[in-house]
């Protein structure tokens, strides 16, 4: 580090170079955190995590209790050095929802508000600040996933029902615009593109990946197919992106990859744009069993080469360099299915919820020159002198 | 790394850990401490064998790896991490998750929970700081119920083992010493007990009738008041209606009346002037074993029957002699109870004292020879009335007047002892009394020796025919088609051939009373059935005592008399063919091993080792318990008699020719 250092201030090394390769550094070495705990709140699963954009402060979580909470990942450490992450506001026990929470988001310019979509039907948006509902879209069904656009200037959420058909529902009028159909049975994810606001990824049952553009009659653009196959026809019936139905999607930091992830325990890397399956080859060690949205992410934009982490059914997450499909490592840690993960980019943070109630922190291994002055007992050998042949 | 080490930790760690004993082996555990010391490179060489032995399927090995990372955690901070980075599976593997439970043993595992989660709770004190994992198992074995309140605390177990394993060290030479007295005492002892038993066994020799067979009254049908089974009250019985019979009297006009006693032994035997002696040994006998021998034996059964010893072996090997030789006292003793023998009163004593002492003055101790005290029946009877001819076949034929073979052997038998030579022709002809005189050479002689003896019949009238002649009345006969015939008249040689031949019937004999199997029930009885060599529940029918236990020992068994009636009950047809084939076998193996060592001689090539792949490894000995096995039950028996290859090629074979028989059916039908 300071080698690098050096190498900045004589110029040898530029600044955005030296970022790089200290995060990436530090994305590498992640262990439990021995310092930070996230307080056990929550009575059952941990469904979904999302730590929020704006400054990177603010965390919620929503568990299989139907309860949401938003925690303060600033909390400044307890006498022993010990960060205790409290959560700062929570759902009351009257507004929560009646059955499990799904998936979370925050509203992407702004910390004052998120959205929750939840088993009983219901896509809820939040005032952070009062912790009571502004407004509830009733599905009809349950309701697998949400997502409201990173970049888009209209406020369109999306919906993954128990239904064939993406539902749109609008922030600004309190009412569901239109809805896309082309799907056969329920749909599991939805994600839009980061880059283009009116075009929408979705994955279902059917194990079909479909590109939507919400603007167009037509709106279906393409279904991704895993094998490439050359034909004129982007919607034909036989391009299948898995095998079986499609509970994950993400994108890498630089927006031009969608990440997939199968019930039939496959992950594919896909160029957004084309639609192209990259053929990354990520192999068979992950574990993916339920119907439940999968949270994975993708390292921040100055890891490189970039990892993504997988939330895996053997309690465990897995770690893959996402452009060769190597797994790194495994975080081993959590005593239940781990169900999603949330990474804090600028501090090469990652959170991770699991079945066990439990929200483990992970962050990178502290330099061990820059904690020599606290030596604890439990870092040396205790071998007795007897123990010599 | 060097390889060697690593192989040492390897060996070191899968001994310390497969032992199966509930502490840690301490030279094992010191030298694997003082290889993990040396380097962290060794610690994580120890920790990938250590989690290999963890991940096996037995609860006392994973005990022994609980114990053994208490020792290294609380040493090595590269073992501490290495394992911290496992936690979640290490809790898994020994406390049992929701979908994983812990392997057999079922009482070691639960030890094994219970040690693990009073480590965890003591490693949360000490490193949960440092060390999330622990702090985040704790958590999660509190809120899931596993970590209950009032949970032994890890110095509680310590102190636990601690205890037990010093009581044992302290009383351990206390006990070996206490096996070598009773091994040295009871060796002396055991023979005066030998002897007594011996002496009593001679004595109902002496006094117990005999049957006409010459064998020994069924003494423990007696005891057993089983009287049906008893062959002697059948016996008696059939006896007594044929001497009535004989003598004319057996007719339904006359009423009958037999009053069997309960005590049959004792109604038969009394105390007279004769056995008098007899009796007065028997005494003697009685009163030693019961007052002294039992007692003395009980004593020692029950001090070794607490002993803890590392090895148990001579410990059980002296008390299952012991339990032999007490229960053949027992039996003895039993046996005498029923000839009416009683310890003498208190007031009897004095004068029985005098009495014995004049009699061992006046008389010696005397081998009395064995005989009967009751006449035998005689054998020559009239003959049974109710058919009037026997078939040659049944024993009841012997007695026929107009048969023939009894006197002719007799008549045979009685020349052969008056050492005069006679004709050997006798037996094979059947009449040879007349030229019985004729002079033998010696080679006939020899000849005779071998010669089997067989009742007359008409293949020994063609023995020796050359050409026998048929049709010798003189008419001529004339066939319609063929006319007359022209030959010699004489039975042709392949046909004379067959009339030498004799149908010979054989009658399989069936054991009369066969022993009932007596294995103890689960309720509380003893297994009723009767069946010829094994019980299908409870395998081998074995001379057991009242209680159902077994009574055998190779070395008693001629003593024994259960066990000599129970031999003379296993049929040798049943062994004989099974050990014939054997040899067959076996022969059959030597000639191919005999011709491979000629090639292999030729060939210059060494021999090949037949039982190379068969020779085992020698494990260790281990107290390791074996979880694999099953439970041996009457179910499974059966199923491995169902299983066994001759049974399936029976069914298989029953199955054929069902088949065969509906498929003719079929196509008898179909025309």
């Amino acid at each position: 580090m300071y080698s690098f250092l050096k190498k900045r201030e004589h110029g040898s090394l530029r600044p955005r170079q030296f970022v790089r390769a200290e995060s990436t550094k530090r994305a590498y070495s992640l262990q439990l955190s021995p310092r930070k705990e996230v307080t056990r709140i929550h009575r059952g699963s941990v469904q979904s995590i999302k730590v929020e954009n704006v400054e990177q402060r603010y965390m919620i979580s929503g568990g299989g209790d139907g309860r949401i909470h938003v925690y303060d990942l600033n909390t400044p450490p307890d006498s022993d050095g010990h960060v205790r992450i409290n959560p700062v506001a929570s759902v009351s026990r009257e507004q929560r929802h009646r059955y499990a929470v799904t998936t979370l988001s925050w509203f992407p310019f702004d910390t004052g508000m998120f959205i929750s979509s939840s088993n009983d039907n219901s896509i809820r948006i939040w005032d952070t600040n009062s912790m009571t509902p502004a407004c509830v879209f009733d599905l009809e069904s349950h309701v697998h996933c949400q997502a409201i656009s990173p970049v888009a200037s209209h406020c369109l959420v999306a919906s993954g029902a128990d239904e064939p058909r993406i539902r749109l529902c609008d922030l600004k009028s309190g009412a569901s615009t239109h809805s896309l159909t082309g799907h056969n049975g329920s749909i599991l994810s939805v994600a839009w593109s980061p880059r283009q606001e009116h075009v929408l990824y979705s994955g279902g049952v059917d194990g079909t990946v479909r590109v939507w553009d919400i603007r167009r009659a037509a709106a279906c653009l393409m279904s991704l197919d895993q094998h490439n196959t050359d034909n004129s026809d982007p919607l034909a019936d036989t391009n299948k992106a898995h095998g079986a139905g499609v509970n994950g999607l993400c994108f890498s930091s630089d927006n031009e990859r969608l990440i997939t992830l199968g019930l039939d325990e496959k992950i594919r890397m896909w160029d957004a744009y084309t639609g192209r399956n990259t053929l990354v080859n990520y192999g068979s060690l992950w574990r993916n069993r339920f119907q439940w949205y999968m949270e994975a992410t993708v390292s921040g934009s100055d890891v490189w080469p970039p990892l993504l982490y997988v939330p895996s059914d053997d309690q465990q997450v897995l770690v893959y360099e996402l452009n060769t499909g190597r797994l790194s490592r495994r975080l081993k840690g959590a005593y239940g299915r781990v169900t999603c993960v949330e990474k804090r980019a600028g501090l090469q943070e990652l959170y991770s919820g699991s079945m066990d109630c439990e929200i483990l922190v992970w962050e990178p291994e502290e330099d061990r020159s820059s904690s020599l002055d606290d030596e604890h007992p439990s870092d040396e050998d205790a071998w007795s002198e007897s123990e010599e042949e | 790394m060097d390889i060697t080490i690593s192989n040492q930790i390897a060996k070191l760690i899968q001994q310390i850990t497969e032992t199966g004993e509930w502490n840690l082996d301490p030279d094992d555990l010191k030298s694997i401490k003082s290889i993990c010391k040396r380097s962290d490179a060794n610690v994580d060489v120890a920790f990938d064998y250590w989690f290999v032995q963890l991940r096996k399927e037995h609860a006392q090995i994973r005990y022994s790896c609980v114990q053994l990372a208490e020792q290294l955690f609380q040493r090595s901070h590269r073992f501490r991490i290495l394992l911290t980075d496992e936690f979640p599976l290490f809790i898994s593997l020994t406390v049992g998750g929701r979908q994983r439970s812990l392997p057999p043993p079922q009482q070691v595992a639960a030890k094994l929970k219970e040690y693990t989660l009073a480590l965890v709770t003591t490693w949360r004190e000490k490193f949960a700081n440092k060390f999330r994992p622990i702090a985040i198992a704790y958590d999660y074995l509190q809120h899931n119920g596993i970590l209950v309140a009032n949970q032994p605390t890890l110095d509680s177990l310590h102190s636990q083992n601690e205890d037990r394993a010093n009581r044992q060290n302290r009383m351990q030479p206390v006990y070996e010493r206490r096996l070598q007295q009773i091994s040295n005492e009871s060796e002396e002892y055991l023979s005066i007990i030998h002897e007594n038993l011996q002496q009593m066994q001679g004595c109902f020799e002496i006094l117990l009738p005999k049957y006409d067979d010459g064998s020994d009254i069924d003494f423990e049908a007696l005891m057993k008041g089983d009287i049906e089974s008893s062959k002697a009250m059948t016996q008696d019985q059939n006896n007594y209606k044929e001497e009535l019979r004989s003598h004319g009297l057996g007719s339904s006009r006359y009423k009958l009346e037999i009053v069997i006693s309960k005590n049959p032994v004792a109604d038969e035997v009394h105390e007279s002037k004769e056995n008098e002696v007899v009796f007065e040994q028997l005494r003697e006998g009685y009163k030693v074993a019961r007052n002294k021998h039992n007692k003395q034996l009980t004593i020692w059964i029950n001090s070794l029957g607490r002993m803890e010893l590392q090895n148990n072996e001579n410990r059980n090997i002296l008390l299952k002699k012991l339990l032999d030789v007490k229960a053949d006292i027992i039996d003895t003793i039993r046996k005498s109870e029923l000839l009416g023998i009683q310890l003498p009163s208190k007031e009897g004593e004095a004068s029985d004292d005098n009495d014995d002492e004049y009699l061992d003055e006046l008389f010696e101790e005397i081998d009395v020879p064995s005989s009967s005290t009751r006449a035998r029946l005689s054998r020559s009877k009239l003959p049974p009335a109710q058919r009037i001819f026997p078939l040659a076949f049944e024993p009841g034929m012997e007695d026929d007047v107009t048969y023939i073979r009894t006197r002719l052997f007799s008549e045979t038998e009685s020349i052969d002892e008056q050492g005069s030579s006679k004709d050997g022709n006798s037996s094979s002809k059947g009449k040879g009394k007349g030229k019985g005189k004729a002079i033998m050479t010696p080679d006939k002689e020899e000849l005779l020796k071998k010669a089997p003896v067989v009742e007359w019949g008409e293949d020994l009238y063609y023995w020796d025919k050359s050409d026998a002649q048929f049709n010798t009345s003189g008419i001529e006969r004339s066939h319609r088609f063929m006319g007359v015939g022209e030959g010699t008249n004489e039975i042709p040689d392949q046909l004379l051939e067959k009339l030498r031949k004799r149908t010979i019937y054989y009658k399989p004999q069936m054991p009369q009373n066969l022993k009932a199997c007596r294995a103890p029930l689960r309720s509380g009885k003893l297994c009723p059935r009767r069946d010829l060599v094994t019980c299908p529940f409870h395998g081998k029918i074995i001379p057991r005592n009242e209680y159902g236990i077994p009574v055998n020992s190779n070395e008693e068994v001629d003593n024994n008399p259960s066990s000599s009636s129970l031999s003379s009950i296993n049929p040798s047809a049943s062994t004989a063919p099974s050990e014939q084939k054997q040899q067959e076998t076996k022969d059959s193996n030597d000639l191919w091993q005999d011709i491979e060592r000629d090639v292999m001689q030729q060939a210059n090539q060494p021999l090949i080792e037949l039982n190379k792949k068969k020779r085992k490894r020698n494990k260790p000995q281990s107290n390791l318990i074996d979880v694999r096995k099953k439970k041996e039950t009457s179910y499974t028996r059966l199923q491995k008699k169902l299983d066994a290859p001759q049974t399936r090629q029976n069914v298989e074979d029953a199955q054929d020719y069902e088949r065969t028989m509906k498929s003719r059916d079929q196509q008898m039908n179909m025309w």
